[in-house]
């Protein structure tokens, strides 16, 4: 069944309140598919833990978090995994509005949604992780301003980061509530917010590395280098390519029926595409891994146990899927470039992982290291389960993968 | 490209295997765990190395040519004695000579006896050039007091058995009584035309009467390396006064005096001073020669550019009697007071301790048994200390008994009966930093010592410190318990005000 | 170039110059004519006797649970500080013999929790205290950054803080010396000026060749601390690290920091550059058509 957004004029608040009232009722035929209701007693539950971590505090049982290991998989997965796998959207943003390549346009708007999405939703849960998370605003308001600090950067950059991305995904809002003018108004701000996004991309991206800068010995030495910062920044152009592949994979069977033949017939040539930058950045990022491996001549500690998990995180969870990816796009091997993207997936998580807790303080002996409980992986999952569930939403009634209204592209670039 | 993953596994496989041959050869060296490796080290010729040292298996090698005995490797001179020098046809012009006759010698043998089907050593260069563990084993080894009274005893007092001079007159080695001295004195570190080095007129002179001596089927001296060089755990030899020193006509005390002398003579006690050491060597450490003939009053290159005064004086080295007095400090009887007390060197006090002039020299025996009264300088009464009594109750200190304690050792001590003999002076080693004139009545700890922290002088701890480190300190020398609060002072009540007390409390 | 694009180029790099400015890491200039010295307190292990006087006093001015210091077998294994207990004393076996080491905030006169704090929550004050206000969001960065791993963040509680020694920064301002220096029977701690405290390290250390390993511990590590330690052996055999380094931990980070501006200014510039090139190139090639 096409759901479609109805684009009438809405002339005053009591017009634009019964549409939001309308848009609230759930679409498609079933209620009861086998992710929601998989999916919905998690967000439930998650949501009763997160009142609770608020009321009782960050110990035990809530997190496993100690003096040793202050930062787990929140900080380690919701937030630098999540910031990882949003890059896409600066990336993408960058070849379609920058480089002017409309190959991947079909795809811009689900990639920035995305994005605006992953910011606010794992961003966000960085206030579950916050030990006064009531003071959350502090940096913002100025009590105080800590203009030194890295991460003083990297907060203000996601804020910043979340309003470029909710001005580039505006039009599809406006398109949505039928608002003509304003439509107008912010196609004219995309360009600008898409340099803004993409500067701010580049600095957050190697900031959230930069913060470990000064965690000198706890981080193994194999990880361990001043040039962290550039390898996040890398490492996030492939991350966000990959979660766009894999994300792709999944809606485009998913919300199939609000494709036009013409997207579908593209997206093939989008995958080689996409297939083929990861390929190049996974490269260059190998390269510079190997280049840090010879300038601190550490071949010595390849062979340690640490070292095999070095090599399994970079040669098989970076070489591998790169050389996937060139076999995947020269020879249009979908499901290969598919299988690379998961595999670099999984490289990315157990790269970030490694930064703020396994390969941080490898001496502790496993006793006493951090291992997840229970609580922070539902919570984890409820905040991925309901950032999926706002974007389904979106997706039922803005056009995201449907074609805009027709008042919407008559004469505009975008 | 089908071929790749093939390719690939070849290339895996190839790698493992080198892998896996690597480890094997070093998983496999055959060594014995009770064998004693020697560090080859006489190689100064060739500079510096390209390769690991050999680690040389001596017990292996006796062990596999028994039947062949020692000529295999060792030379003979024309009296039959067997020589140390290796290899036999040691060239030592070039750096390859060197290196040549060292591999011809080994190699060449071990290639031998492969070639005769016998059990043969290693040929190539990383069987040999490996390091080796356990080769830290080796001491140096020497003569001291207590192996030359064993020969003294095993040669019947024929000195001329050993000791020989060299007379250049003739070109022969003869014997001259009484100028018997250490094989140092001539036989240095390396070999020169004028003669063998130690190590090998050591092994040549020692191992070679050894062996003989066993062939004649007597009780002779040890043959095997670690009997004479012995195993690293041995800890420091101690000294015994009971062992004879050797005799050949030393004076018993000696007067020291220089041309040039501005201050008294120095009377010399040269035979307490033997029962301190171990060889003669600890003092005269390079000839029995007068210590003059090489350190001048300037500073001669023969001297090493040590003056005579230096020699004599010098704080820190033990081969200089104000060095070896000052280690003497250390010593548990002694580091209570001393390890805190500020240098008195120079006080005249001080030298004129040993620069006495000539005096009337006192024999040890008569010395150590002399009889001791102190009941002149013993204070009556014990000491209370109790000016900090809010936090812990008054101290008790055993005055009288503390001073008996100190002089019984310091008069049972005659190093440091001569440095004390003011007996007052044993008072400095509390009461510290106040005129000697005053030790009779020193002034009181807190009349420098302020109650509380003066920031002005960090140097100088508050009272309540001064006594903790004063005290403490000395027992903590002196090797008494010091963990216990309460065997000094008792605890009063509430141990946290401490931190509750204000200045001027 | 037309009038509007340029006016575009230099809009979008004066917007970029203007962000690098907001940007963290540059530094303004402010002439600060006040002359202070930092305050630190030297730790002289060959005086410390283990008597855990000093812990006890830290316990009883802070406000944290008494720790029963009769208890001598806490000192079997070795210990961090904690949210409670701010300072801790350890004993190690050592080649001269039993040595206790009193463990506490280092207070570096570049502190990598502070330069780390981005709500200046841990603030190096001008005395040289490093202490924490309650302005903290709690985001623990401060723990992850401190190489002496001092920092103690407080899970158990609904109200967490971050708790460590403050060298008694509030009975610094009444005029008064740290609990601990206070407390100490053997004036193992004295407080001073930092400058007065290697003076007295310094001559310690001659006047006693021997006595003393020839270095103080703070002196240069981590770019300096108010902390300085003395010792009897090397520094390795009583829990200290030797891959500290003499680098302040703050200048870890500056490569990025310094970085930043550039990036505000170039990113923006260049990109919009590209995106009017190959805009020109595409209205060429669909003018060439025409």
């Amino acid at each position: 069944m096409e759901a479609r957004a109805e684009t009438k004029d809405i002339r005053n608040w009591g017009d634009f309140v019964q549409f939001i009232l309308r848009e609230l009722k759930p679409k498609g035929d079933r209620l009861l598919t086998p992710f929601n209701v998989i999916s919905a007693p998690v967000i439930v539950l998650g949501v009763v833990l997160i009142i609770y971590r608020l009321i009782h505090g960050l110990g035990s049982p809530v997190t496993n978090l100690s003096q040793d290991f202050p930062w787990g998989i929140w900080i380690g997965f919701d937030v630098m995994v999540g910031v990882a796998f949003a890059g896409g959207a600066y990336v993408l943003t960058f070849v379609v509005y920058i480089l002017k390549s409309e190959k991947y346009h079909p795809i811009i708007r689900a990639t920035v949604l995305n994005g605006l999405l992953a910011y606010v939703f794992y961003a966000g849960a960085i206030l579950l992780d916050l030990g006064r998370w009531w003071n959350i605003t502090n940096p913002i308001i100025g009590n105080k301003f800590g203009v030194n600090a890295v991460l003083f950067l990297v907060a203000w950059h996601f804020l910043l980061y979340m309003l470029a991305e909710l001005i580039e995904f505006s039009p599809a809002i406006a398109e949505w509530l039928g608002l003509r003018r304003a439509r107008k108004i912010l196609g004219a701000l995309t360009l600008g917010s898409v340099i803004f996004g993409i500067t701010l991309s580049t600095l957050h991206q190697s900031g959230l590395g930069a913060l470990l800068m000064m965690a000198k010995w706890k981080i193994h030495p194999l990880w361990y280098t001043e040039f962290i910062p550039i390898l996040f920044f890398v490492s996030s152009i492939f991350a966000g390519l990959s979660m766009v592949i894999f994300e792709g994979t999944i809606t485009h069977r998913v919300f199939s029926h609000q494709l036009d033949a013409e997207h579908s017939r593209s997206y093939d040539d989008i995958l080689v595409g996409l297939g083929k930058i990861c390929a190049v950045s996974m490269f260059a990022y190998f390269f510079l891994k190997v280049l840090v491996l010879i300038h601190n001549r550490q071949w010595s500690l390849l062979g340690t146990p640490m070292g095999y998990w070095y090599l399994t995180e970079v040669v098989g969870l970076v070489l591998i899927p790169c050389f996937m990816f060139v076999q995947g796009s020269r020879h249009r091997n979908f499901l290969l470039i598919r299988v690379a993207a998961v595999l670099t997936m999984l490289g990315i998580i157990i790269n970030r992982l490694n930064y703020v807790f396994i390969a941080y303080k490898w001496y502790v002996p496993l006793s006493d290291r951090y291992v997840p409980t229970w609580i922070e992986i539902v919570v984890t999952c409820c905040i991925i389960f309901t950032e999926i569930w706002v974007f389904r939403w979106i997706v039922n009634r803005m056009p995201v993968f449907r074609k805009p209204p027709e008042w919407a592209t008559k004469g505009f670039d975008n | 490209m089908k071929k790749t993953p093939l390719v690939c596994l070849f290339i895996v496989i190839g790698v493992g295997i080198f892998v896996l041959l690597g480890a094997m050869t070093e998983l496999y060296s055959g060594v014995a765990v009770n064998d004693y490796p020697i560090v080859v080290t006489d190689v100064a010729p060739l500079n510096t190395l390209e390769e690991v040292p050999i680690s040389f298996y001596h017990d292996k090698h006796v062990r596999a040519l028994e039947e062949e005995g020692c000529e295999s490797c060792h030379g003979r001179n024309a009296e039959g004695k067997y020589l140390f020098t290796y290899p036999p046809g040691r060239d030592e012009t070039s750096r390859r000579s060197l290196m040549d006759a060292y591999h011809d010698s080994c190699i060449g043998c071990h290639d031998d006896r492969l070639a005769a089907g016998k059990k043969s050593g290693p040929v190539t260069c990383g069987e040999c050039h490996v390091p080796r563990e356990g080769t830290g084993w080796m001491q140096p080894a020497g003569m001291d007091y207590a192996v030359h009274h064993t020969h003294e005893v095993a040669m019947n007092q024929q000195c001329d058995a050993c000791h020989h001079v060299y007379n250049e007159k003739e070109d022969r080695l003869e014997y001259a009584a009484g100028e018997e001295s250490s094989c140092r004195d001539c036989h240095r570190d390396v070999t020169t035309a004028s003669g063998a080095s130690f190590r090998e007129a050591a092994h040549f002179g020692c191992v070679n009467c050894h062996m003989e001596g066993q062939q004649r089927g007597e009780k002779s001296g040890p043959i095997a390396c670690e009997a004479c060089h012995g195993k690293a755990e041995k800890g420091p030899v101690m000294v015994s006064a009971d062992i004879p020193r050797p005799d050949r006509g030393q004076p018993e005390t000696i007067l020291l005096s220089s041309d040039d002398a501005t201050m008294k003579d120095v009377s010399f006690n040269h035979a307490t001073h033997e029962l301190t050491t171990n060889t003669c060597r600890a003092c005269h450490h390079e000839t029995l020669e007068s210590c003059d003939q090489c350190h001048t009053s300037r500073g001669d290159p023969a001297g090493g550019g040590v003056t005579l005064v230096d020699a004599f004086h010098n704080k820190t080295s033990m081969r200089s009697c104000v060095g070896c007095h000052n280690s003497m400090k250390e010593d548990a009887s002694c580091a209570g007071c001393h390890h805190s007390m500020v240098d008195a060197s120079m006080s005249e006090k001080y030298c004129s301790t040993c620069h006495t002039g000539p005096v009337e020299g006192e024999t040890v025996a008569t010395y150590m048994n002399r009889p001791i009264d102190l009941s002149a300088i013993l204070p009556d009464d014990d000491i209370i200390i109790d000016v900090l009594e809010d936090q812990y109750g008054p101290s008790t200190v055993p005055h009288s008994a503390i001073i008996r304690n100190l002089l019984d050792i310091s008069k049972g001590n005659r190093l440091a009966d001569a440095f004390h003999g003011d007996d007052i002076t044993i008072c400095a080693g509390c009461h510290h930093y106040s005129p000697p004139e005053q030790a009779e009545n020193p002034p009181l700890c807190r009349s420098c010592h302020t109650i509380d922290f003066n920031p002005e002088d960090l140097g100088k701890p508050r009272l309540i410190a001064a006594y903790h480190l004063q005290c403490m300190g000395c027992h903590q020398k002196m090797g008494l318990k010091t963990d216990d609060c309460t065997s000094c002072h008792a605890a009063k009540g509430d141990v946290a005000a401490i931190a509750r007390k204000e200045p001027g409390q | 170039m037309d009038r509007r694009s340029f006016l575009q180029v230099i809009g979008t790099a004066a917007t970029g110059v203007a962000g690098s400015l907001a940007a963290p890491g540059v530094s303004r200039a402010r002439s600060d004519k006040e002359e202070k010295e930092f305050y630190g307190i030297l730790v002289d292990t060959t005086r410390c006797i283990g008597c855990r006087s000093c812990e006890l006093a830290c316990a009883e001015v802070n406000g944290l649970p008494l720790p029963d210091i009769t208890d001598t077998s806490v000192l079997e294994t070795e210990r961090q500080t904690s949210e409670t207990q701010w300072t801790v004393i350890n004993a190690y076996e050592t080649d001269k013999g039993r040595v206790y080491v009193p463990k506490r905030c280092m207070h570096c006169n570049q502190a990598a929790c502070v330069s780390a704090c981005l709500v200046k929550a841990m603030e190096k004050q001008k005395s040289g205290h490093v202490t924490w206000d309650t302005n903290c969001m709690g985001c623990r960065l401060c723990m992850v950054s401190c190489p002496f791993d001092i920092p103690k963040f407080e899970y158990d509680k609904s109200l967490p803080k971050i708790q460590k020694c403050t060298m008694c920064w509030d009975r610094f301002k009444e005029g008064k010396i740290p609990g601990c220096v206070e407390a100490c029977p053997t004036e193992a701690l004295i407080f001073g000026t930092r400058r007065e405290l290697l003076e007295e390290a310094k001559r310690r250390i001659y006047q006693n060749p021997g006595t003393y390993n020839s270095h103080i511990y703070g002196e240069r590590e981590a770019g300096g601390t108010s902390h300085l330690y003395l010792s009897s052996v090397p520094f390795d055999q009583i829990g200290f690290r030797s891959d500290i380094g003499n680098t302040p931990y703050p200048e870890y980070s500056k490569g990025f920091l310094y970085a930043v501006p550039f990036v505000f200014v170039l990113w923006p510039v260049i990109m919009l550059g590209m995106n009017r090139a190959i805009e020109g190139k595409e209205k060429e090639t669909s003018e060439g058509h025409e």
